[in-house]
């Protein structure tokens, strides 16, 4: 399943508006805001679509998954929609609930503020998030962790990664440039083990990087860790992939350009998160280029400035490798003596 | 239904005064606390539509509770005015004002699974346990207010007494 999908659902009382736009999104939030009513409009319009007092208007093929359908195993034979679950569904932890999402080619919209230990094998991106906002007579999702909040903003001293393999080794040579500390947080779990082991780092402006398409089932906990201590902050882009697809090295690439402009509507099920399939682009697109990307083994062309100044390379572009990676943020990690990034309009790329 | 605690749950007096409620946390994820506690209520909907009793909305707290949440008006114990869907019957209250409400009840017996509630519950929650001891089972953070705001607790997996929310998130990042 591929593509993102709108809904409008309403009754006499109430109107719901929104698109579900990935494999995997969760509607959370306060009490009393309407995430069980939705659902229970859902159920009344699949038991009857025309003469319930419930309107659906929508492309997609939906369907709502409880725990009798789950006793019955009528789950098992769709494909290919939508799929709404309240939080009462006891099998939510469970391994064949992971493996239904995994395996099935459905999206699911979950209501449930659980962080499932089972969805933690199947990671969600942060953006999908939601809490259900009432605007001008229509009930809405809202995101409750926009990406603005979660970039950086002042020079760090110390870098956490999540990534232990390449984003790791790039943000070290991010560090030892600018004279700072880079820390590997070994996942998600082990971040918070490395700040508490440093004392949260007291007195000193750290920055933790992690891929946005996966650290769904952290963002609260984290999100309140930069409350509590605001020398610490949260980098989400939605993965390390995914910010060297969008750099200069691959901005002429055609189809890089439209996978990033729509992802939603580039990306299939067949990746269960938005993170693997960027890895995968990347893998793809730096073979074509006649180069290569590995997630284990960092190749120096995404770290290193060219080294091949006189020969045809997919990858030349003059200036800082680091610097167009990091894109506009790339001056909050340059060393304080160090002259600026130059402007994008002075960097050349061969042309094949 | 004994609460079963992990370790000794100290009791909390405030010298000269009347003996006042402790939260207690149980957090553990929900197979875990229904392993615990097989008699917690999880369902918090299903068992205050089968088991609710008109003095339960008779209180002010309940009155200001279900307002503040759901932003209805207790007329009556079986009337209330909801600004969606107008008269509606207690049952059409929310999931977290369930779970609130039966967190009320005198019943020392009664555990609730928290992670019903959303953030705007929380304050609730620990209003109720400045009354009665209370004891709760969460298996998601929840929020229970700004940086640094005080807050009395007791997380039961560690034994940790939590004195304001700085406390509670370094408690829950132990057991996470």
């Amino acid at each position: 399943m591929v593509g993102s999908y709108e809904f409008k659902i309403s009754s006499e009382h109430i109107s719901y508006e929104f698109a579900i736009k990935r494999n995997i999104t969760f509607i959370q939030g306060d009490s009393g805001t309407g995430k069980t009513t939705l659902i229970e409009l859902l159920e009344q319009a699949l038991v009857s679509p025309s003469d319930v007092g419930v309107a659906v208007e929508t492309k997609a093929e939906w369907e709502v998954l409880d725990n009798n359908i789950w006793r019955q195993s009528v789950h098992l034979t769709w494909c290919n929609k939508i799929v709404f679950i309240d939080e009462g569904l006891w099998c939510l932890s469970s391994k064949d609930f992971a493996r239904f999402v995994k395996n099935s080619g459905n999206y699911v919209v979950i209501i449930s503020r659980e962080p499932h230990k089972s969805l933690n094998m199947l990671p969600h991106s942060t953006k999908e998030m939601y809490r259900i906002r009432y605007v001008d007579g229509i009930n809405t999702l809202e995101e409750i962790y926009p990406t603005e909040k979660f970039v950086p903003s002042q020079k760090p001293d110390i870098i956490v990664t999540e990534d232990e393999n390449a984003g790791f080794v790039f943000f070290t040579a991010v560090a030892e440039r600018s004279g700072s500390e880079c820390y590997q947080g070994k996942g998600k779990p082990n971040i918070d083990n490395v700040l508490r082991e440093n004392n949260y780092f007291s007195g000193k402006k750290i920055l933790i990087v992690a891929d946005g398409a996966a650290f769904g089932p952290q963002i609260k906990f984290f999100n309140n860790l930069i409350e509590l201590y605001p020398n610490i902050q949260l980098w989400l882009p939605e993965s390390f992939e995914y910010l060297i697809l969008s750099s200069p090295l691959f901005d002429s690439t055609k189809e890089v350009r439209e996978i990033l402009a729509n992802p939603s509507h580039k990306i299939s099920t067949e990746y269960f998160s938005w993170e693997r399939f960027f890895t995968w682009c990347l893998k793809q697109e730096a073979a074509k280029q006649g180069t290569w990307y590995n997630k284990n083994n960092l190749n120096v062309c995404y770290k290193r400035d060219c080294c091949c100044k006189d020969k045809q390379c997919a990858l030349y572009t003059e200036g800082d490798k680091l610097d167009l990676i990091l894109g506009a943020y790339a001056p909050l990690f340059r060393a304080d003596n160090e002259t600026k990034m130059k402007p994008e309009s002075t960097l050349k790329r061969l042309s094949f | 239904m004994k609460i079963q605690a992990e370790m000794t749950i100290p009791n909390k007096q405030k010298t000269g005064e009347e003996m006042c409620g402790v939260l207690y946390i149980h957090f553990y994820d929900k197979h875990e606390l229904f392993e615990r506690y097989p008699h917690m209520i999880f369902d918090t909907t299903t068992y205050f539509k089968n088991t609710f009793r008109p003095e339960w909305l008779s209180s002010d707290l309940a009155k200001e509770m279900v307002f503040d949440v759901d932003k209805s008006v207790v007329e009556s114990p079986y009337c209330i005015m909801s600004p969606i869907f107008g008269q509606i019957a207690p049952e059409r209250l929310s999931g977290g004002v369930h779970a609130l409400l039966l967190m009320l009840q005198d019943t020392k017996e009664l555990m609730v699974w928290a992670t019903n509630c959303g953030d705007n519950c929380a304050k609730w929650i620990l209003k109720i346990a400045e009354k009665k001891d209370l004891h709760i089972g969460l298996s998601h953070y929840m929020r229970f207010g700004d940086p640094d705001e005080p807050m009395e607790a007791i997380l039961v997996n560690t034994g940790r007494e939590i004195h304001n929310t700085r406390d509670y998130f370094h408690a829950i990042a132990e057991v996470w």
